[in-house]
């Protein structure tokens, strides 16, 4: 996982309030060199919470990212070149991603994060049942199912 | 064999090691898949620009359709939840940051980041209840609300799927209206049985010129005109309003149509939705033959943007 991506995830937690950013926990990164792209750069930027990608960047060990950014930067070479190798060179390998609200981990495996979430802490699942949380119009499993379109078959 | 994978296993047990061998082995699925987001992509009709844009896949697999928006220039973000398939991603070295995650858990991302969604064969597994404490209809709107709001406004998602019936196409609409998505179904080759493909087409935000449903393949024997996708992407501009875009692309409103035209939209649309909806009761019949009909506007009722398709069986058929 890079750095962009971690850039994107928050924890969905029900009762989490800010899961943003999530912590982490590297224990191994690796970097793994690509072409450089102003014109991305440049799109990426406005959306990029910049004090989590410095964060970010320092803990998997790169420390060359400014405190503060802005648009004006991203006219300079030597900025966009570590902008670049921080959010797109930078792979978290091994390691987790914590909740900053319930510090509950997110283990990353062979670059993976496992963002699945256990039942008791879905947001959506309980409480919520009109008309007897019943699914009347999707097909049970045991259904047999009659209007048979051979062509409709999954790939 | 030959039923569908949905009702055999949940997914992250039907895609185990073996079936998430043949996205590396068989040249078919290999095939489709690249057949179908190639189209999925086409049908994101992302702004022209040369600029590359950060999409998701959702339930991106073994990254073969991951690899089509790679091959196109673009980064991305894959989730899926079979950790078979991830692994065959992971071995194929995809170029997208692949998660292992349940989009019926909703996606945990921060809003109005992403460019553009697809997804191909996927979302109808949500409508499968796999444990005892599943809700079809709650993973559904968990999923689609999370979507919606990680999209950036005027993004578009694409789902290619394979409803099993009509209440699941239905369900699944719906369940994507009340999210806030506008859009409609595109079917390619609907005369086809072999190769009729289905396109789920949502735009974010309320409906718009911009979320005018684009044409089908091989309808009336015609293939999707050129003209059609130009159009579509000069309107594309219409739809935005202040959330976090570049600069560059909130000028170029070729129509002049500017923010207050999008609020007005906005404000009347929960009122005609109603309306609409009360007077096209749609009837179905499951034992005759599907046909699709394609509600461009509403002419009941004069008002002008009313893009839902309505899928349904004519008793005359
Ligand atoms: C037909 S495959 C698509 C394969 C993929 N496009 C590729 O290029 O390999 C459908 C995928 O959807 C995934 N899927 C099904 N239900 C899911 C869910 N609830 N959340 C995430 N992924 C899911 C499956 O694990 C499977 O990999």
């Amino acid at each position: 996982m890079r750095l962009i991506t971690h850039n994107m995830l928050s924890s969905n937690i029900k009762g989490v309030t800010n899961g943003f950013p999530l912590r982490i926990e590297a224990e191994k990164v690796v970097e793994k060199p690509v072409e450089i792209d102003p014109k991305f750069l440049k799109n990426m930027f406005v959306k990029i919470d910049w004090k989590a990608l410095v964060d970010a960047s320092r803990i998997m060990g790169y420390a060359d990212l400014p405190d503060e950014a802005n648009p004006s930067m991203l006219e300079l070479d030597e900025f966009l070149q570590k902008f670049h190798h921080a959010l797109l060179e930078l792979h978290l390998e091994e390691g987790a991603l914590v909740c900053p609200q319930t510090d509950r981990r997110f283990p990353v495996i062979k670059g993976i994060p496992n963002m699945l979430l256990h039942e008791d802490e879905l947001f959506l699942q309980r409480g919520v049942s009109h008309g007897g949380g019943g699914t009347p119009k999707t097909q049970s499993r045991t259904f047999k199912y009659l209007d048979l379109n051979t062509s409709l078959s999954c790939a | 064999m030959s039923s569908r994978p949905e009702l055999q296993a949940p997914p992250e047990i039907f895609y185990d090691d073996t079936e998430a061998r043949k996205y590396t082995s068989s040249s078919r699925i290999i095939e489709i898949q690249s057949i179908l987001s190639e189209r999925a992509l086409e049908l994101l009709a992302l702004t022209d620009d040369g600029v590359p844009k950060l999409l998701l896949d959702i339930g991106c697999g073994s990254g073969l359709s991951g690899e089509t928006l790679s091959e196109n220039g673009h980064h991305w973000i894959g989730l899926d939840i079979s950790q078979s398939m991830l692994n065959v991603a992971v071995e194929r070295e995809v170029e997208g940051d692949l998660l292992l995650g349940d989009m019926g858990q909703g996606l945990g991302l921060r809003h109005h980041v992403i460019d553009g969604a697809i997804s191909i064969s996927a979302v109808q597994w949500l409508c499968n209840a796999d444990k005892s404490s599943h809700n079809p209809r709650l993973r559904l709107k968990a999923f689609f609300g999370s979507l919606y709001r990680c999209l950036a406004t005027g993004a578009r998602a694409v789902f290619q799927l394979y409803p099993e019936n009509i209440h699941q196409r239905e369900l699944i609409l719906t369940s994507a209206m009340r999210a806030g998505f506008s859009g409609g179904v595109v079917v390619d080759y609907p005369h086809s049985t072999k190769s009729r493909k289905e396109y789920l087409v949502l735009t974010c935000g309320p409906p718009s010129i911009s979320t005018s449903v684009p044409k089908g393949k091989g309808e009336d024997g015609e293939s999707c005109s050129d003209d059609d996708s130009s159009e579509d992407e000069e309107n594309q501009t219409v739809c935005i309003s202040d959330r976090h875009r570049p600069r560059k692309r909130q000028k170029i409103s070729k129509r002049g149509k500017g923010r207050e035209w999008v609020l007005k939209e906005e404000g009347t649309y929960e009122k005609q939705r109603k309306c609409c909806a009360s007077r096209h009761k749609i009837h179905s019949s499951e034992t005759k033959a599907p046909l699709l009909i394609i509600i461009w506007h509403c002419s009941w009722c004069s008002h002008i943007p009313f893009y839902i398709s309505c899928l349904w069986r004519m008793a005359c058929c």
